[in-house]
């Protein structure tokens, strides 16, 4: 098995070696007045076909042609490659009509998403795997409210237990809203512990006015504090992964529409032959 | 040390693949057969009670925790039940989602294209101002894109209809840019390299094609160098080094390294005006003690066009004397000359009444412009043949038949002439310049070459030459010369010559004489006057026209007077362009010598004494490229190609190319 360095030096030179092969080529074909321009928008309408099927082949086996793994390299090498091709194809120049300027705006987002979505993936998963435990994103919902109940149940039995409102008060006022209710959209983009840490802090300094009963219930609250902070980590992480997806794929079809259309264009509008 | 919080995640199946998730996820333990595949509730129930007596009995596996508290209902129904609406899973939302952007862009790309807005959001970029500018007149703005592609007004129907109909892509583009650029370009040709025919073009190459990018006898777009849509400041006419060697074999890094030596260049024949420019610098001007600088003769024009001064400016101050004195006797028009009339009535030939004054043995020579307009008598263009043009009577041998024939033949057209015109004088000479030239001759030419001949003069020479004895009172010659001025006639009845005093330098009647002369030796049949023309031309003819006006043979074998000398650029178009106006402002280039050295050892004036203006010898050095490189280089005044090479060459200059590549005498 090739270790993980080696895969990815062998791809890396593939991919720098195709891309200054297509740039070699428009080079040598502009020597002789020649048009790359259609060489090198087909090429990069086939190679963005290609990177679409990576989607299409969960729903069709038949293009299931090696493993998911293989795939995505394929993907992520090919989609690298695609950079300068298209710079190839304008001409390492900004394009200024409406279509044309559309459809560069559209590939240069679906890039950038898909750099993105690289970057995510590599960096969230380590970010998760420090949280004290693995969670399904389909699952959190549930484990919140299962926290949010806990939380309930154990100041209630101490409430009654003890007939102190202290703890009871406090949990009314500072802690309730945050279990029960969702993390504010900032927290979505940019999830950080700030929250967490007040609210510990505060219960803290709430614990030296506790008996001995409401001590002990407010170290469990302790534990779902951080519970509940980790379960929305999770979620706003594992939302990132499945939002910019949502980003990836809603701008590539858009872009093979308008990359389409620009190509039949191209054909209809270049001038024909002498 | 605080103990995490162990969660229960319960044993719920996800499924997040499926288009639908059960709607109590947010809430607990969701049903466990999940939504059916349309999203309906499937009511699943935690257990089938099972009947034991008269007891309904919770049956709920061990798995999912064991018998409930709650049990069973009465009826026998299970106590925990799980009702939702479900929800879309997160994937087939963003099923739905990309769908959704899909099928909108769909959609308003479908918009775009059927609405009045469509070619102004298809145009991949602005056009260029020259362009623009054209494009943009009219009412009817969705017929811009039309005027440079045929697509441009087509529906999109019809754009869909172009595999099946390829003539739908007619007119191309390179012949929609020629029905505007016309004019500047020759449209048999325009898509030939450098719009020359590739036979011509190739001429003097080397013929291996093989070797070059691309083949340069095919036809090119008008695109495949002209870029429109880039920008209102784009430069159309743009043409990189690279474009230019796509064809051209031999590769130029820098002007300086691979440029050839100009060769010959610029001086592509010699100069229409005779001058050695040596011998006026080292000679004449010092012993006139004169300065000679280049600016007295030399001026640039509006277009950086290095002019040549005219003759008033430039020569007029020391030759007008010499000029003056050249026709101080006036040119002879028509004379009689001395004929040997026994001899010629001994041998048969009647030349009837022939003045007293004027007979004796044969001697004289008829004035030229005499001999080309009796070329329009057949007997007398044969006679003038067999004796040759230069003929003088003195040469006729009374001995030989055939040369008296011919003298006499001369003689009675002279004769036919002179009274032609006595009676209807100016047109006498019209007459027979429309059967030498083959054309009428305009009335302005008639005046020019007439001169204002008088009636009186033109009857003379029957009535008095012929008729009537010399009256003794008739004015000595040098008091005619004194009474007539430039442009007027004088008639030596003594002598029996008519003769012209021109009015100067550019005299009308003789410039009028001699392009008529140059215009006869068109027609083939007039050898003999390209024999007249050049005797007129001879330096020591007495308006030295010759001198310093160079007769040239043209491409179709006549011959041509350059009365003047280059005033602008080559007719036509050229591959090399030069203005002085950028260089004459460096302080180091002001001084025309510091390219233009004279070269005193040249035999410059020796080349004018045959026709063929492209055998010469140059009165300068030749250009180095040295000269030019000093500057011309990178990242100084630049040595990209089209700084002094342009791409687009008229059929014209064909010619000039072909003679480019004469070797050097």
């Amino acid at each position: 098995m090739k270790s993980f360095a080696s895969r990815r030096l062998r791809n890396s030179t593939l991919t720098i070696a195709a891309a200054a092969a297509v740039v070699a080529y428009a080079w040598w074909a502009n020597l002789r007045l020649g048009r790359p321009d259609f060489v090198t928008g087909y090429l990069l309408l086939g190679m963005i076909l290609f990177l679409a099927l990576y989607n299409l082949r969960k729903k069709l086996p038949i293009v299931s042609w090696t493993t998911s793994a293989g795939w995505l390299q394929a993907h992520i090498y090919i989609g690298l490659a695609t950079a300068v091709v298209f710079g190839t194809h304008v001409s390492w120049r900004l394009p200024d009509g409406w279509l044309e300027g559309t459809l560069a705006t559209l590939y240069a987002t679906t890039f950038v998403s898909g750099l993105v979505g690289l970057y995510w993936t590599r960096t969230v998963p380590m970010q998760l795997a420090r949280v004290s435990e693995e969670f399904l994103y389909e699952r959190i919902p549930a484990l919140r409210n299962q926290v949010q109940q806990l939380a309930q149940q154990v100041v209630l039995e101490t409430v009654r237990a003890t007939g102190s409102d202290t703890l009871g008060n406090f949990f009314t006022t500072r802690l309730q809203g945050y279990l029960e209710k969702s993390r504010g959209w900032y927290y979505w983009l940019k999830p950080s512990s700030k929250l967490r840490k007040r609210l510990l802090a505060e219960l803290t300094e709430v614990t030296r006015y506790l008996s001995e009963p409401e001590r002990q219930a407010s170290e469990q609250l302790f534990s779902l504090i951080r519970r509940r902070d980790d379960l929305d980590f999770h979620a706003a992480m594992q939302w990132r992964l499945k939002m910019w997806l949502f980003v990836h794929l809603g701008l590539t079809y858009p872009l093979l529409l308008v990359a389409c259309m620009h190509s039949g264009l191209a054909h209809l509008f270049a001038g024909g032959t002498p | 040390m605080r103990e995490p919080l162990k969660l229960d995640h319960g044993d719920t199946y996800e499924r997040p693949n499926q288009a639908w998730v059960c709607g109590l996820a947010e809430e607990g333990p969701t049903c466990p057969l999940g939504p059916t595949a349309r999203g309906g509730c499937s009511h699943a129930v935690a257990c089938h009670p099972v009947r034991e007596g008269d007891r309904w009995v919770c049956n709920r596996s061990a798995l999912r925790g064991g018998p409930c508290e709650t049990g069973p209902t009465p009826d026998g129904e299970c106590c925990l039940q799980y009702s939702c609406s479900p929800v879309r899973s997160l994937r087939s939302q963003r099923g739905r989602f990309v769908w959704a952007v899909a099928l909108a862009t769909l959609g308003g790309l479908c918009m775009i294209l059927s609405s009045n807005w469509r070619n102004e959001f298809l145009a991949p970029g602005a056009l260029s101002v020259h362009h623009a500018q054209l494009v943009a007149r009219g009412d009817d703005q969705s017929q811009r894109c039309a005027s440079c592609h045929a697509a441009g007004n087509q529906s999109a129907l019809e754009w869909l209809s172009h595999a099946r109909e390829p003539q739908l892509a007619l007119p191309t583009q390179s012949t929609l840019c020629l029905e505007c650029h016309k004019q500047e370009v020759p449209v048999a040709t325009a898509l030939l390299a450098h719009g020359v025919d590739s036979q011509v073009l190739l001429a003097g190459h080397e013929q291996n094609l093989e070797s070059r990018r691309v083949n340069p006898m095919g036809e090119f777009a008008c695109s495949t160098c002209h870029r429109e849509h880039h920008g209102a400041t784009h430069d159309l006419i743009h043409m990189s080094d690279a474009a230019c060697q796509a064809c051209h074999r031999e590769q130029f890094h820098s002007f300086a390294s691979d440029h050839p030596e100009f060769g010959r260049w610029p001086t592509e024949r010699r100069t229409r005006i005779a001058f050695d420019h040596a011998s006026h610098q080292t000679k004449h001007f010092p012993e006139e003690k004169q300065e000679f600088a280049c600016a007295m003769c030399h001026q640039q024009n509006e277009t950086g066009f290095q002019t040549t001064l005219g003759y008033e400016a430039s020569c007029a101050k020391c030759h007008d004397s010499d000029l003056a004195t050249s026709w101080k006797a006036g040119i002879p028009f028509v004379s009689l000359p001395i004929i040997d009339t026994e001899t010629l009535s001994d041998e048969g030939h009647d030349i009837g009444t022939w003045p007293e004054q004027a007979t004796g043995d044969f001697d004289g020579a008829l004035p030229l412009v005499t001999k080309f307009l009796l070329l329009s008598d057949d007997k007398a263009a044969q006679g003038i043949q067999l004796l040759g043009s230069d003929f003088d009577f003195y040469d006729v041998d009374p001995a030989e038949q055939t040369q008296l024939a011919a003298a006499a033949d001369i003689i009675a057209a002279l004769k036919k002439f002179t009274a032609e015109l006595s009676v209807n004088g100016h047109a006498a000479i019209g007459e027979r310049l429309k059967k030498l030239l083959g054309r009428k001759i305009s009335a302005e030419e008639l005046a020019a070459v007439a001169a204002h001949l008088s009636a009186e003069n033109s009857a003379a020479i029957s009535e008095v030459w012929f008729t009537e004895k010399l009256p003794e009172s008739a004015a000595a010659e040098n008091d005619e010369n004194t009474r007539i001025g430039g442009g007027g006639w004088t008639r030596d009845d003594e002598t029996l010559v008519l003769r012209y005093r021109p009015t100067g330098h550019a005299d009308p009647w003789l410039k009028t004489w001699i392009d008529l002369l140059a215009e006869a030796t068109r027609r083939p049949e007039q050898k003999v006057v390209e024999s007249l023309l050049l005797d007129m031309m001879k330096p020591t003819a007495p308006s030295q026209c010759g001198s310093c006006h160079s007769v040239d043979r043209t491409a179709s074998g006549a011959l041509e007077v350059s009365w003047r000398a280059l005033q602008s650029p080559s007719p036509g178009a050229n591959f090399t362009v030069f203005s002085h106006s950028p260089h004459t402002l460096q302080p180091e280039l002001a001084d025309c010598t510091a390219c233009h050295r004279i070269n005193a050892a040249s035999t410059v004036m020796e080349t004018y004494k045959n026709q063929d203006s492209q055998v010469f010898a140059a009165g300068f050095h030749a250009l180095t490229k040295q000269d030019c490189a000093t500057c011309h280089k990178p990242g100084a005044a630049g040595d990209s190609c089209t700084q002094c090479h342009r791409y687009h060459a008229l059929e014209r200059i064909s010619e000039p190319i072909a003679r480019i590549k004469q070797p050097l005498p």
